[in-house]
């Protein structure tokens, strides 16, 4: 009876002691099936893992074998899948839009506002495409084309009855080259795109001093729209994730070889951080050095800047030779976020942005009709796809603050379906007359002026 | 009568031990993540293969994406490049260590973008297609066995322990006998189901595996959902020239 208490005892202490071991093995980890929040895996989960074969009710090919031994010295030379085709590739986009719109400004004695005598009501049918081709013949040769075919159908004026036709543009005034190029490269090691281009250098949204490459400026109203380029050679060499680009720039007024302008570039990476900086060099212009850098510090925000400085006549400025110290520096950032419910509903998307621009020493830049002032800012807020209906909101305010003139834009967008949308917008220039955005016309002062614009966009899309 | 006794105490304590040594047997959740990240991380030699993901929406319809990826997993460098749909062709995304840059063929212009989004208008992260970092996102709260199909395995409860990841917590489903993930379940903070993951098929290359046929299922939206089913696997050394913005920049049209 002793030997069979002193069993159980031993037997009971022992499993006693393996139950403590037990949970003290498992730290704070609890195994309880009934605590997990996730309950039991679905019948068709479950027959997503048999051992045989089959089919889900919803089409799924499940079962079999789970893993398959796959040999490591197979060469897939997938890396050269997108450099080659046998085909040629034609693609585009294309965009139909109606707008009709309405101005009005503020009476000069400041009571009230009437039509302006510069202007009138307004409607006009836009029509435009671009259309590319894109050849690769082998993995180290790319062709590419594409051209900007736009047309103003015509624009009828408010008291007029036929429609206002400009009979003297031409053909190339409705099909422009927008880029011509061709990609080639020396051992791999060194990449060229020689001609028209579009080249993106700067990293500043509304403001982009260091872009001293690109032909067209930065809309403030679409500051993600292509700028046009200019026929260049540019070689890239890359080193990582760093890179060194040089362009030979052909600008729009060379006459002679000598007049080809040179720009390297040197792209490089520190941590979280961007930089470039770079050079403009031609014989007859004054010689510039730009620096670019992108950057975030809490992850979501993208902070950006550039500065620009140069020596002699700025860019612009014709009036007189000068041998003085210029320099535009600028910094912004942007914020874009989503809000959404629990569910991952997206109430809306919203985009944040803003950028503030220096110029200096420019003591003539007040006779230039766009941008003579010393300091600039712009402040811009859109927001997309509210409660997933296609509905979109955008506002941007862009000041003169120097002159304190400023231009506010807003604007109401509906997506309707795939290949139609609404839009309404509200233009309101202010300042005094005379100031940089009320002055619409060179040499005639204008005053505050509000525009009102509805259009359509009609099968907007890509192909 | 001394000896049956002796006996019968030694079996006890032979239990016992046994007992002991199955404690010391459970699962150790830390050793298994980490080695489920080991396995899936490619280092010492570089990777690529070829993604089909197939989206299957009830209002978009299905589509069907093509794509190749590179991995340099000892750099931390990661570049996906789209074949399909043409209109997309030679789009994608570079990423190096926490940086990722997509291009836009449009503008010309280089973007960078959060790991935490999707893939496109996939329900596939950014996060799902490189190496995996469970042990340094998550740690186990709960755990079970259970039943999956065929497969024992064990029910494991994540908590995120960083806000680097998209789901702060996530059961997960994994065979005892291979250490595989199975499954997924991916919560919101306020434990509501957000995503369901599958990992169907495996392929092991040495001592590395990858999962070739994966699907995503949103539970926010009924009948949405994305496969992935991935081929052409290799460790080829890919060159260094690929994971670079001026590749991606010569791809794109």
């Amino acid at each position: 009876m002793f030997r069979k208490t002193v069993t159980v005892l031993v037997l009971s202490f022992v499993l006693a002691f393996s139950a403590w071991a037990q949970d003290n093995g498992s730290d704070n980890i609890t195994a309880d099936e009934d605590a997990l929040f996730s309950g039991a895996a679905t019948s068709e989960e479950d027959s997503m893992f048999r051992a045989e074969s089959g089919e889900t009710e919803t089409g799924i090919e499940t079962g079999g074998v789970l893993v398959v031994d796959i040999a490591d010295s197979l060469d897939s030379g997938l890396e050269y899948d997108a450099l080659e085709s046998e085909t040629v590739r034609i693609g585009g986009s294309f965009d139909f839009n109606a707008a009709d719109s309405w101005m009005w400004t503020k009476k000069t004695d400041g009571d009230g506002w009437e039509e302006p005598a510069i202007d009138e009501d307004r409607f006009a049918l836009d029509l435009a495409a671009n259309i590319f081709f894109e050849a690769r013949p082998d993995t180290d040769t790319k062709f590419y084309g594409s051209v900007d075919i736009r047309s103003p159908l015509f624009t009828l004026e408010d008291d007029e009855t036929t429609p206002l036709i400009d009979e003297s543009r031409g053909f190339e005034d409705i099909v422009k080259i927008d880029e011509l190029f061709a990609d080639f490269n020396w051992n791999e090691d060194i990449f060229f795109r020689a001609g028209k281009q579009t080249v993106n250098y700067g990293v500043g949204y509304f403001y982009s001093p260091a872009d001293v490459l690109s032909i067209g400026e930065i809309d403030p109203e679409d500051p993600e729209a292509e700028l046009e380029g200019p026929a260049a050679l540019k070689a890239s060499v890359p080193m990582g994730v760093n890179s060194l680009q040089v362009y030979a720039l052909a600008d729009e007024d060379i006459t002679t070889a000598a007049d080809i302008a040179l720009v390297p570039a040197f792209e490089f990476v520190l941590g979280s951080t961007e930089v470039g900086i770079g050079g403009y060099y031609r014989s007859d212009k004054a010689p510039r050095a730009m620096a670019t850098l992108t950057t975030s510090v809490f992850g979501d925000e993208s902070i950006f800047a550039e500065a620009l400085v140069g020596y002699g006549t700025p860019e612009g400025l014709t009036l007189s030779d000068r041998d003085e110290w210029f320099a535009q520096l600028t910094g912004g950032l942007m914020y874009s976020g989503s809000v959404e419910t629990d569910a991952e509903f997206n109430i809306f998307s919203y985009t944040l942005a803003g950028q503030y621009l220096y110029n200096y020493g420019d003591d003539e830049r007040e006779e230039l009709i766009t941008m003579p002032g010393d300091h600039y800012l712009t402040l811009m807020g859109a927001v997309s796809d509210i409660a997933e209906t296609g509905v979109s909101v955008r506002a941007t305010w862009q000041a003169n603050l120097s002159d304190g003139s400023s231009r506010l834009y807003g604007s109401v967008g509906w997506e309707l379906f795939d290949g139609m949308k609404i839009s309404a917008g509200l233009t309101w220039l202010a300042g005094e007359p005379g100031d940089e955005y009320t002055t619409l016309i060179e040499g005639v002062p204008g005053n505050d002026m509000v525009m009102g614009t509805i259009s359509a966009s009609f099968g907007k899309g890509s192909f | 009568m001394t000896k049956k006794f002796l006996f019968t105490v030694f079996a006890l304590l032979l239990a016992g031990g046994a007992a002991l040594w199955a404690a010391d047997s459970e699962p150790d959740f830390a050793a298994i993540m980490e080695s489920m990240d080991m396995r899936s991380k490619f280092e010492g030699t570089d990777f690529s293969s070829r993604l089909t993901i197939i989206t299957e929406d009830p209002e978009e319809g299905v589509e069907k994406q093509v794509l190749n990826q590179f991995r340099n997993d000892d750099a931390d460098e990661f570049l996906m490049i789209t074949l399909e749909p043409l209109s997309k062709k030679g789009q994608g995304v570079l990423i190096v260590e926490d940086n990722a840059w997509i291009y836009d063929p449009e503008s010309r212009k280089f973007t960078h973008m959060s790991m935490k989004e999707n893939y496109e208008d996939t329900d596939a992260k950014m996060n799902d297609f490189g190496a995996t970092s469970y042990a340094e996102d998550y740690e186990v709260a709960r755990y079970a066995e259970g039943k999956l199909g065929d497969y024992n395995v064990w029910i494991v409860e994540w908590e995120a322990i960083n806000d680097e990841v998209p789901y702060p917590y996530v059961t997960a489903y994994i065979d005892k006998a291979s250490e595989l993930l199975l499954m997924t379940k991916e919560y919101s903070l306020s434990k509501r189901l957000l995503r369901s993951s599958y990992f169907l098929k495996y392929a092991r290359i040495g001592e590395k595996y990858i999962s070739t046929q994966m699907i995503f299922k949103d539970e926010t939206m009924d009948n949405t959902k994305t496969t992935i089913t991935i081929s052409s696997v290799s460790l080829d050394e890919v060159d260094d020239s690929i994971f670079t913005k001026s590749y991606l920049e010569r791809v794109n049209r």
